[in-house]
């Protein structure tokens, strides 16, 4: 069978934007914010070089979004599946509605195992009637065999894994167009303003109906200086905003454009640390990390964007357990938390000892409000100071913690021995009901367009 | 940034001794792979420190991380400052950034630690 994965690199790879990051960009905030450069501090994500932050502070990146945050995205990777069975391949394997899908609409889903458990979450988005891409998490465009965290694995891309359920005939054309596109993200309520100025109103525009602007988790196709573009109202961070996709060979010169204009907006280039804050601080509830929320041993039955990426009146892979669990009655539950300090893969434990569930995110942010962070009862003195900081994350619950009226619920945080025995002094916190930051990306445009 | 007088972990703490007191502390390496420190964990005066066993922690943005104790001995004092001011880590960290001081220990736990040359190996292969 033919492989459509790549094969896992000798080394990280770097971003075509990488080299950019380093010279320019750095030098910029130096001209526009006298900030020296620092060596920016990298990460391997999905077998990539990625910035955790650049010479600004992660704290300072997790803010920039409150009015425009720009991130490079090239590490995510786009496959493409056009021809005449192509909607039904992946109505076939995925959870969402994909027949359903009109042309120029975005549609959350996941990539599921037979068991149930979760492969990837993606975007689909539907070009043509024919014609569909899925936007997925970086690393999971490789198949074959590589070394990650200190331990030899077999990977399979997405684009893989949903081959395996093509039928013999039918015609269905998979390909990764990834080293074509380069995705640049742009999230805050600035944003609206940034692609007016650059690309003009019109490509905001409705494409339905061209008097109003483009309706939330829908894209428009649009030429600038004979080039194609895609731009989507979606985004990884509940914040109004959007995904950029530019075609490879203007990438580099459109990025500066881009992150310059930001940067005159009051905004940043965002590391994948700040990311992190953003996406764990989106809306009420947090949005999940593949790898982190979901992985390949858990369902993500309960998550908060289930509903969403599922549509149990038709199949898909994996669907019977699902069903199954369904049928049995789900009680687990994600909830968001909040706590004075990073509590990543602790256990949480009712104030009485009951243990409640399991840390699956951390980060500390400067997006907690002063009354929720003076909720914790912490001596720490940043985290009760005017513009303090507290840990922000997300924690699967065995049920759901909260009683008929949604309120905070105290915790403790506690290491574990093998046992999972809690042991030394917890970190305090709470359990979240209404989340860090209102979710604004659902809202009107026009609420940001005079900006 | 190594100093050539002082001796170090391969979990990156780093030990001064200044007569019958050892000064603990996270290395300059240490503190600039973490990014921003945002909080330190420190025990109390007069508890026990076990070798190769935890502390307190060190709290970055992104991450927290366990300190260990290079050698055994009583604890005798704290650097209170990191209370109010947890970036000394970051601005100094062998100087003010310093985090317990020891008594009672074995001068054959201090030998045994890594000296300059070895730490700066050990790091430049990291």
């Amino acid at each position: 069978m033919k492989k459509f994965g790549f094969d896992f690199p000798e080394n990280p790879r770097n971003t075509i934007l990488m080299e950019t990051e380093e010279k320019w960009y750095l030098n910029l905030l130096k001209e526009k914010r006298g900030i020296e450069p620092k060596p920016i501090k990298r990460s391997n994500f999905g077998q990539y070089n990625m910035a955790v932050n650049y010479s600004t502070s992660v704290l300072e990146e997790s803010k920039a979004v409150n009015d425009i945050a720009i991130y490079n995205i090239d590490h995510m990777a786009q496959v493409e599946f056009t021809g005449k069975d192509a909607c039904s391949l992946l109505n076939r394997v995925l959870p969402a509605n994909i027949e359903n899908m009109k042309i120029g609409q975005c549609k959350y889903s996941v990539l599921l195992t037979e068991k149930g458990t979760v492969i990837d979450d993606l975007i689909v988005m539907r070009r043509d009637e024919e014609d569909f891409v899925i936007v997925i998490n970086a690393g999971h465009d490789i198949t074959g065999k590589g070394e990650e965290h200190g331990e030899t694995k077999e990977f399979i891309a997405d684009a893989d894994h949903i081959a395996k359920y093509k039928k013999d005939g039918e015609d269905v054309k998979i390909e990764d167009i990834s080293d074509q596109i380069v995705k640049i993200d742009i999230q805050g309520r600035f944003s609206f303003k940034l692609v007016k100025e650059l690309y003009g109103e019109s490509v905001m525009k409705n494409r339905n109906k061209p008097a109003k602007n483009m309706g939330y988790f829908t894209f428009n196709e649009f030429d600038y200086e004979n080039e194609h573009y895609i731009i989507s109202r979606t985004g990884y961070t509940s914040r109004w905003g959007f995904e950029l996709y530019v075609p490879q060979k203007v990438a580099v010169e459109q990025f500066k454009r881009i992150v310059e204009k930001a940067v005159d907006l009051g905004g940043l280039l965002v590391g994948l640390g700040g990311r992190d804050e953003n996406r764990t601080s989106a809306g009420n509830v947090g949005l999940p990390l593949n790898g982190s929320e979901y992985d390949q041993q858990h369902t993500f039955t309960n998550a908060p964007l289930f509903a969403a990426a599922v549509d149990m009146e038709k199949d898909f892979v994996g669907k019977s357990e699902i069903q199954k669990e369904l049928d049995e009655g789900i009680k687990k539950q994600m909830c968001l938390i909040i706590s004075e300090g990073i509590v990543v893969g602790r256990g949480v434990y009712s104030l009485d000892g009951k243990r409640l569930g399991t840390v699956t995110s951390s980060i500390n942010s400067p997006n907690v409000s002063l009354e929720k962070r003076q909720f914790i009862g912490s001596k720490r003195k940043l985290v009760n100071a005017e513009d303090g900081t507290a840990a922000i994350g997300l924690a699967w619950f065995y049920e759901s913690p909260y009683g008929e009226v949604k309120t905070n619920v105290p915790v403790h945080f506690f290491k574990e021995d093998a046992e999972k025995n809690p042991k030394g002094k917890p970190v305090l916190g709470f359990i979240c009901p209404d989340g860090i930051m209102p979710a604004t990306a659902p809202k009107p445009l026009k609420k940001i367009a005079n900006l | 940034m190594v100093r050539d007088d002082l001796k170090y972990t391969q979990t990156h703490e780093w030990v001064k001794i200044d007569g019958d007191t050892a000064i603990i502390g996270i290395t300059d390496y240490a503190q600039q792979e973490m990014g921003d420190i945002v909080y330190v964990e420190l025990p109390e005066v007069d508890d026990e420190a076990v070798k190769g066993e935890s502390f307190g922690s060190v709290e970055a943005v992104k991450a927290v991380e366990d300190i260990n104790s290079p050698i055994s001995g009583t604890i005798s004092e704290i650097n209170e400052a990191l209370e109010d001011e947890p970036e000394l880590v970051n601005k100094s960290a062998y100087d003010e950034g310093w985090l317990i001081k020891i008594k009672d220990f074995n001068d054959e736990e201090v030998n045994n630690l890594l000296d300059s040359e070895a730490y700066k190996k050990l790091i430049a292969e990291s």
